[in-house]
């Protein structure tokens, strides 16, 4: 069970990667491109808590460190470290709530594009945060929120699904019913 | 009654045992998770140390996720561009008369403007023949290349192609489109190159000017990336440069090759130290709009060791 789960994390990390770099490159709104591997992390994390989401951090994190990155770690690194404090909302967990996992994917996403532009640009000597900030950040923060918007749910509920194992409720309904 | 009763307790056992993996299963991800970050953390920090000191043995793994990647995204691709041209076609009635009648208004300032470049060009291949640069890249061998992803964070100009090294492909291959340069090939897989174009922030090109053959430095940047254009450094305060000369990769540079046509320049100016000039080149391609490319499958250093 846990590998089928890794399998599948797998495999929609890969396709959500695929489905930016290829597909939204032609859908741009403003210049951006939506971050939906960060939105799959969240979700991942706000269903099924600190570990999980961690580990769906690295793997994204190392996904575009591989495939676009200049040193292998830069991305995996803060995707790690985001990926683990969005599992803190799944103390909260109610697969009804709209507003934290939205909230997540819009801090997660603000702090990972001031990181980024710290490593690329600050650590050169550039200081255009300004520029970098409302012309490049915010575009790609709010398009992603919009995309989040429109899948966060389908989302949570696929994972939701996958992970649920027999709960005791169900056990206690089953008696109930054989009871009558 | 008593079927119903050891139903229930059978029930009753099988979950109290579940709680109790489940609870073990928990407590053990729990603590987990927290030892697993600073490891993972620490792996993070060490594999991008290593990486950047030893950027070429890392080259294989890189290109190994990229071989995986670059055949759904070749075919992903196709799906986009289709979805692409929809959205052309949604392009409303007024925008596309408004866009006629400013493509006839260019019409006719072309026309105008051709009538100037036809007498221009016997000067401009003179010019050539004495500089022995300009067209001479169209002997270069080439390959075509179709564009298949583009950087996806919107801070770099990079993108990926669909030929790689078992077409001939090696890194620092110069690459051109239509007929300005586009940029220089950084990383080569097997079935897929990635191109850095010459508008990324990161990116340096030594060019030197065809009317007046005065060298000096091309440097991509961010803020100007998003209108296309690049920064000209390092203009000598003596340089005669004027708006519209034609620039070209120098000789000096050690990846690109002599001669390949890069832009025109425009807007020169003093630069803050009052040392040099500064301006802007507009480079002859279409960076908004790049599809198909030609790699340029000879490299520099080739040349210089025959």
């Amino acid at each position: 069970m846990v590998i089928v789960r890794i399998v599948l994390g797998l495999i929609g990390i890969i396709l959500a990667y695929v489905a930016q770099s290829s597909i939204f490159v032609n859908l741009k709104l403003a210049g951006a491109i939506p971050d939906l591997l960060i939105i799959i992390v969240m979700m991942t994390a706000f269903v099924r808590g600190r570990g999980a989401g961690m580990f769906m951090g690295l793997f994204s994190g190392l996904l575009i460190d591989f495939a676009i990155g200049d040193f292998i770690g830069m991305y995996a690194f803060i995707y790690l470290i985001a990926g683990y404090f969005a599992g803190y909302s799944n103390k909260i967990y109610n697969k009804a709530d709209n507003l934290l996992p939205l909230g997540t994917v819009l801090i997660s996403e603000l702090i990972i594009n001031i990181y980024l532009y710290v490593c690329q640009f600050l650590l050169r000597g550039r200081a255009v945060f300004g520029y970098v900030f409302f012309k490049i950040s915010l575009p790609r923060v709010i398009y992603t929120l919009l995309v989040a918007l429109i899948v966060y749910k389908p989302i949570i509920l696929l994972i939701d699904f996958l992970s649920r194992q027999k709960s005791d409720e169900e056990d206690d309904e089953e008696i109930i019913l054989e009871k009558v | 009654m008593a079927n119903i009763n050891s139903v229930v307790r059978k029930k009753h056992r099988r979950r109290e045992k579940r709680r109790e993996k489940e609870k073990k299963e928990r407590i053990n991800i729990n603590i987990d998770a927290k030892y697993f970050l600073y490891l993972l953390i620490f792996l993070c920090a060490i594999s991008a140390y290593f990486s950047y000191v030893y950027q070429d043995k890392f080259a294989p793994a890189k290109t190994f996720v990229g071989s995986i990647l670059t055949p759904m995204q070749n075919g992903i691709n196709t799906a986009g561009k289709y979805i692409l041209s929809k959205k052309e076609l949604l392009k409303s009635k007024e925008e596309l008369i408004l866009e006629n009648a400013k493509l006839k208004e260019q019409v006719a300032s072309l026309e105008a403007l051709n009538i100037e470049y036809i007498t221009d060009t016997a000067e401009l291949s003179e010019l050539r023949e004495l500089y022995s640069v300009g067209q001479k890249y169209s002997d270069y061998p080439m390959v075509a290349a179709t564009v298949i992803s583009r950087d996806s964070t919107g801070l770099y100009d990079v993108f990926t192609v669909n030929k790689g090294s078992k077409d001939g492909i090696k890194k620092d291959m110069n690459v051109i489109a239509g007929n300005g340069l586009v940029g220089i090939v950084t990383e080569v897989g097997s079935h897929y190159c990635k191109i850095r174009s010459i508008i990324d922030d990161t990116s340096y090109v030594s060019v030197m000017s065809v009317q007046t053959s005065d060298t000096f430095d091309l440097h991509g940047n961010l803020e100007m990336m998003a209108d296309g254009v690049v920064k000209a450094e390092n203009i000598s305060i003596d340089a005669k440069l004027k708006d519209g000369d034609e620039v070209v990769t120098s000789y000096i540079s050690d990846k690109y090759l002599q001669g390949i046509l890069v832009g025109y320049v425009s807007d020169i100016k003093m630069a803050s130290d009052n040392m040099t000039k500064i301006g802007i080149i507009k480079p002859a391609s279409d960076f908004m709009h790049i599809n198909n490319v030609l790699i340029i499958t000879e490299l520099k250093q080739g040349i210089a060791e025959e």
